[in-house]
């Protein structure tokens, strides 16, 4: 089934940028946070339905922090996360990414954004289908452009052997289990080297083993790189691995909280039975 | 996003469908195919036309008089004498470019022989007519110089009067009666079946011309006189001295109509080259249409691909494709798509046209502006019909099309 625990262990390119200041190399302002929103509102009109999926979000990620969200189905924590991937816009409030004022991006410079500074994770992994694993990781090197082939095939190749996958580039999704498909999606989303990985319920398809090993490695990114992690999760044993915990209800945040004793998920994989044959 | 990389991207996606590729690519190969074959079996039957027409003899000109008017009444064409036989010996000298010349006068007779009848058409001309005309026996000889000098009783006959007198085309010896006037046989032509416009071409006499015009007309004018030239480029050298020797016989002063009419082989062709070019065009439109209908599929496909893709469309704008990359993928797959099929039919159409050659026995040429004209248009209809598809993919919404069911 999934590679052991060893391949964890498979050395991060050289390039992890743990500590350093911001990618691209914008000044950041000290003390202020990559992700920083002020009273977010997002409201739907489904016919004749109004729905306010969020009503008043004020936010700070700093840099660094692996933040868990949790709340029931509806409560606009899915929402939350689409806004701060830039995939959708808010109705109200202001979001900034990195001290950059996101409300005032055109569609392609969005895109832009989401290319370089933004790496996303699904629980469905959203892998192209009949697509070769190289190729779904190689994608937003293609739409970043400007690199030169072999150059891109090292950084696709290590992006793989970071999530244990050596050797599967050929791969189709659909020759994948679960696990290794979320690990290729995990590797297409930190190949341009994001600031912040926005990972919706990344575990909800895997089994207990498979959802602790995606964590090892999204906490690996996070400690090795200095990549902040967002993660949106139904399970509270998940929310175990994050530094923070915010919980939803009817759009509104209604506690965050620091997580009192973080769980390492290599740790809690050597404490897990061994696979069955 | 840089072009190899695109074009990585659409041969990627393009092969993940080959089926769907090959189907919607199906309307272009066929419609392409379809111009090509439709405009060479048009030039072949074109061809065939030409060669038919040269085949009725080669380099004629025909000179035949034109209607007298006459106080304002315009009299029946040829009903007044204005060709005579000595314009046709003139003519001879008219310039290097004419070979050989023949007046010619016609009779509607009553043959008979061995106690039958059969109403034909008997031509009197020089023996030189057998050289214009191209005129082959299949028995026989045809008359000479000394007969046409003294008016001999000889003629040549077509094998349907052979066959209607004698019920046999071995008839070479005996002997026929026009009128009162005994004929001896001595050659008989070979066959050339119907003309174009469906005469029976082997349905006549041939006489010498003094013959006919002396013992049966007995009358001095003549209809029609036949000229060949020394060769098919001379045509309008040797026309236009007939003309020019004619009016000078005539003393038709200048601005004064010509009261004859010179036609060359190249007129009748050009009636012909026409009818069958309004049928190239006619073959060459119904073609064009199923090419516009391959088009129309290329779109269907693409949006119906579209909406399957929505999906995968979220899924690159969510990694950072922006707009114009979406346009320009589908953009490019329409354009593939459509001149792969332009190729193909290329192909095909070269396949198609022999085919059609084989079967309706005709020499269909591809002309190299058809094929190129054929993949042009097959380029322009991908570019064409894909772009409103493509634009349709580049303005989905990213979160719409990621959580697209």
């Amino acid at each position: 089934m999934t590679p052991a625990a060893p391949s964890f262990q498979a050395p991060l390119p050289a390039d992890a940028k743990a500590g350093a200041p911001t990618p691209n190399g914008q000044p950041k302002p000290s003390g202020s946070p990559l992700v920083r929103l002020r009273g977010l509102t997002k409201t739907y009109q489904t016919g004749d339905v109004v729905v306010r999926a969020l009503r008043g979000i004020d936010l700070d990620v700093p840099t660094g922090q692996l933040l868990a969200i949790m709340g029931a189905s509806g409560s606009g924590k899915s929402t939350l996360m689409n806004i701060m991937g830039c995939l959708d816009v808010p109705t109200s409030g202001q979001y900034w990414l990195n001290g950059q004022a996101v409300g005032k991006l055109s569609r392609d410079e969005l895109a832009g954004l989401r290319n370089r500074e933004l790496g996303f994770v699904f629980q469905g992994y959203n892998l192209l289908p009949g697509t070769s694993a190289y190729d779904n990781v190689e994608l937003p090197l293609l739409y970043a452009g400007r690199m030169a082939t072999p150059e891109r095939q090292q950084r696709v190749r290590a992006a793989l052997a970071a999530v244990g996958l050596a050797g599967r580039e050929a791969a189709l999704p659909h020759q994948l289990s679960g696990g290794q498909q979320q690990r290729v999606a995990i590797a297409r989303a930190l190949i341009n080297d994001p600031v912040l990985i926005l990972a919706d319920e990344p575990t909800g398809n895997l089994d207990t083993r498979t959802s602790v090993e995606v964590m090892a490695i999204l906490q690996r990114l996070n400690a090795e790189r200095g990549i902040t992690v967002v993660l949106v999760t139904h399970e509270k044993d998940i929310a175990g691995f994050a530094d923070r915990t915010i919980v939803f209800r009817d759009g509104r945040i209604v506690t965050d909280a620091p997580v009192p004793d973080k769980q390492i998920a290599t740790e809690v994989l050597a404490h897990l039975p061994p696979v069955e044959p | 996003m840089r072009l190899l990389d695109l074009l990585k991207i659409t041969a990627r996606s393009l092969r993940k469908n080959k089926l769907r590729s090959f189907l919607t690519t199906l309307g272009v190969i066929i419609g392409v195919g379809a111009v090509i074959a439709m405009l060479a079996i048009g030039n072949g039957t074109r061809q065939s036309i030409q060669e038919q027409i040269s085949s009725l003899g080669t380099n004629v000109i025909t000179v035949t008089p034109d209607a007298f008017a006459q106080g304002g009444v315009r009299q029946e064409a040829g009903s007044i004498a204005t060709l005579t036989q000595a314009d046709a010996d003139a003519l001879a000298g008219a310039s290097p470019a004419v070979r050989y010349v023949s007046p010619a006068v016609r009779a509607t007779v009553q043959a008979l022989a061995a106690g039958r009848n059969w109403r034909t058409n008997v031509f009197g001309a020089y023996p030189a007519y057998f050289n214009i005309r191209v005129l082959a026996l299949q028995a026989g000889t045809r008359y000479t110089e000394r007969d046409e000098r003294v008016a001999a009783k000889v003629c040549v006959v077509g094998a349907t009067v052979a066959r209607a007198l004698f019920g046999t085309t071995d008839v070479v010896g005996q002997h026929l009666r026009l009128g009162r006037i005994p004929f001896l046989i001595i050659g008989v032509l070979a066959e050339r079946g119907q003309s174009s416009t469906g005469q029976d071409q082997d349905d006549l006499i041939l006489a010498p011309f003094a013959t006919v015009q002396k013992r049966i007309l007995a009358g001095t004018f003549i209809r029609q006189i036949f000229l060949s030239a020394q060769s098919e480029a001379r045509i309008p050298e040797a026309a236009a001295s007939v003309s020019a020797m004619l009016r000078e016989r005539h003393r038709l002063a200048p601005g004064v109509a010509n009261d004859f009419t010179v036609r060359t082989q190249a007129d009748i062709g050009a009636t012909a080259t026409t009818t069958s070019r309004s049928l190239t065009v006619l073959l060459a439109s119904v073609a064009s249409i199923s090419l516009l209908v391959g088009g129309i599929g290329i779109m269907n496909i693409m949006l119906v691909s579209v909406t399957e893709r929505t999906r995968e469309i979220g899924i690159r704008l969510a990694i950072g494709a922006r707009s114009r990359d979406v346009l320009r993928q589908f953009l490019f797959e329409a354009v593939v798509l459509s001149i792969a099929g332009g190729l193909l039919g290329i192909g095909l159409g070269l396949g198609l046209a022999q085919l059609a050659g084989r079967a309706l026995n005709l020499t269909t040429t591809v002309s190299f502006p058809s094929v190129a004209l054929a993949f042009l248009f097959s380029s322009v209809v991908g570019v064409f019909f894909g772009w409103y598809p493509a634009r349709k993919a580049a303005r989905l919404n990213p979160i719409d099309a990621l959580h697209y069911e």
